[in-house]
């Protein structure tokens, strides 16, 4: 697909109620899950960020919260809790039965209810704010997956209960025209063909509504001159010779992109310190 | 190579997603097969590209040679990890009988447990461990550590199983016909509770398995045991990997202290893709264009950018880990395609040592 001009990307994001973001680890999702989020809010819109990555919930630094956009970081027992407590109204007989360690047991291996659980509450945020954009930071590829086959899986092999008529509404979400699916990725060849393989693997599991590949980190366009200038000194030559490599591999890395069925973004990748900062400097490209 | 790496027998290379760990274990294995040992890096991560690297077009689960350029005999082997083959191999090691066994791997929610269940990789991978640590054929065996979103996985893994599979925890779900006791009393509540909540097909089918594993509590209670002390001794090395930026910080400080608590000692830090500083810009004497100079200053600035945003995070880290041993390695500008630079980062890689501590 084409490269797509960010300001599209905006007009598009307006329009969905949720915007799920994964990709391989390390690529940035958590940033761009953030800066979409503050984008979205700058322009006017009510959004609510989710984050679901089972393990690393305290390393999201404190100072994003000046954003004022309201972030919740999901977690799988607190979830249950909450959900089972809504349909079923008994507390006294989850507090006595259910905060001891055989429930904790029986979360952790139950064939995909973790990530049912952590669905259930995305499509119930969904559901009450209809007006509002829900984004949706997810863990890496692998556990993405687990996150979106789950409630397929127990939708189709459970017949009854509630947990079934609950996969059945998580399912509807996850194909609707109001939802869309990202990827972030990286200008290298590991980063692309994960996602590649990712998307192989959705496609065998529905139609989901996919939308832009986020390409991260992108050496920025600097004209230099060629052949390089003689009598520069050699470490120089190394850093220009070094730029030329990098922007090989990136094209190629592009070129592998292009095949995939996803708009494609190019983002810079920027040189301050702090996420904060970095958010910041994103959301502003968004909104030009 | 310094002591470090003479010393230690196992090393695990863990740490955030896309750091580059698999690379780093590749390499360290290379350098340690010229080194002269005979070594095993095992793998879970797929990568093609690094695949072609050691020689063959695919990782594949049985073991892989890699051809090195200065030795005839094979010396260094790779080996990807199969998760299911894995899970059904430890179900059989633990199981009492065929018929326990078979009636296990012919389960239908068996069979998506192990898909789907929390640090299934990480457990297969710390058992095809325990096989190659207790085989002597290997001198060193260098492990990548399953990608997740962090590190810990791999370390409660094996924990979270034997919880799980401690007798009480598993009675719990087994439609028995023990006399009703109090606890089973209110157990039975929060069962109906549960059947409510999943369908009474779903609960039906967890007993069985529940039935199914009866007994083989004992068995994941002492692997527990003994990958922890395989995880604490002497001759194991924990490696971390990871990047100066400010998540990765603060998942590895947060790592750190968990590893900490559980006194699984630190053998050392792995920071990747370290931006190389150049000049800050052209000598002013040199005789260029102005055009060209401008150009060519704006490229240098902006690598200098990129080595000061590194650098702010670099001392974060030295604080994090005071004179512990840490390690740099610089950022490749091409995708890694040969043993040869391979070589060089392992080369690199084990000069590290841990004389300061």
């Amino acid at each position: 697909m084409k490269t797509s001009e960010p300001s599209l990307f905006l007009s598009d994001s307006l329009k969905r109620k949720v915007i799920f973001f994964t990709g391989k680890g390390g690529v940035g999702k958590t940033t761009l899950a953030w800066a979409t989020a503050l984008a979205l809010s700058n322009r006017g819109r009510k959004v609510r960020l989710v984050s679901w990555s089972p393990f690393d919930g305290e390393s999201i630094p404190q100072n994003l919260s000046e954003f004022k956009v309201p972030w919740e970081q999901l977690e799988v027992s607190a979830c249950f809790k909450e959900y089972t407590l809504k349909t079923l109204k008994f507390e006294k007989i989850f507090d006595i039965v259910f905060e001891n360690r055989i429930l904790k047991a029986f979360i952790e291996v139950a064939p995909g209810l973790s990530e049912t659980v952590i669905a259930g509450k995305v499509w119930d945020l969904y559901d009450r704010n209809k007006q509002d954009t829900l984004i949706v930071d997810l863990p890496a590829t692998g556990h993405a997956l687990s996150f979106f086959k789950s409630p397929m899986g127990i939708e189709k092999m459970f017949a009854t209960g509630f947990v079934h008529r609950q996969a059945e509404q998580i399912c509807d979400m996850f194909i609707s025209s109001e939802t869309r699916l990202d990827l972030v990725t990286l200008p290298e060849e590991m980063p692309i063909l994960e996602s590649e393989q990712f998307l192989e693997k959705l496609a065998a599991l529905g139609k989901f509504p996919l939308g832009f590949l986020h390409v991260n980190q992108c050496t920025p366009d600097l004209p230099l001159p060629s052949p390089p200038p003689k009598l520069i000194p050699k470490e120089i030559e190394k850093c220009l010779w070094d730029h030329a490599l990098r922007k090989k591999r990136e094209e190629r890395a592009f070129q592998k992109a292009a095949g995939l069925p996803l708009a494609l973004i190019k983002i810079p990748r920027l040189t301050s310190e702090q996420l904060k900062e970095t958010v910041k400097q994103l959301a502003a490209q968004m909104e030009n | 190579m310094t002591q470090l790496w003479k010393d230690k027998r196992l090393f695990l290379i863990g740490g955030p997603g896309g750091v580059g760990k698999t690379t780093v274990a590749a390499a360290l294995g290379t350098r340690l097969a010229e080194e002269g040992y005979k070594t095993v890096v095992l793998t879970v991560d797929p990568a093609k590209r690094l695949a072609q690297a050691l020689g063959f077009e695919t990782f594949s689960t049985e073991l892989q040679p890699v051809k090195l350029k200065q030795c005839d005999e094979p010396r260094l082997f790779a080996s990807m990890l199969d998760t299911q083959r894995y899970f059904d191999k430890i179900i059989s090691r633990f199981a009492a009988s065929e018929t326990q066994r078979d009636k296990i791997l012919n389960n239908r929610l068996y069979r998506i447990m192990v898909e789907s269940l929390g640090g299934s990789h990480e457990y297969a991978a710390m058992e095809r461990l325990l096989e190659f640590l207790k085989d002597s054929t290997f001198e060193k065996i260098v492990v990548d550590t399953p990608p997740s979103q962090n590190a810990l996985d791999l370390l409660n893994a094996p924990q979270k199983l034997a919880d799980f599979m401690d007798n009480s925890v598993l009675s719990w779900f087994q439609s028995s016909n023990r006399p009703l006791t109090l606890f089973r009393h209110g157990t039975k509540v929060a069962m109906k509770l549960l059947e409510k909540l999943f369908g009474s097909d779903f609960f039906k089918a967890l007993s069985e398995v529940m039935d199914d594993l009866e007994g083989m509590h004992t068995g994941f209670r002492d692997r527990n045991l003994e990958v922890l002390s395989i995880l604490k001794s002497q001759t194991t090395g924990f490696f971390l990997v990871t990047y100066p930026s400010e998540l990765r910080f603060r998942e590895t400080q947060k790592f750190i202290s968990i590893l900490k608590d559980k006194k699984i000692p630190l053998a050392g830090m792995i920071l990747n893709r370290i931006e190389k500083k150049y000049p800050a810009q052209l000598p002013a004497e040199l005789n260029l264009k102005d055009e060209e100079r401008a150009k060519i200053n704006a490229l240098l600035s902006y690598r200098n950018d990129l080595v000061e945003q590194q650098q702010y995070w670099l001392c974060q880290f030295e604080s994090l880990c005071g004179q512990g041993p840490k390690i740099e390695l610089q950022k490749h500008p091409e995708d890694i395609h040969d043993l040869e630079t391979l070589s060089q980062i392992g080369k690199k890689l084990v000069s590290l040592s841990n004389a300061e501590i």
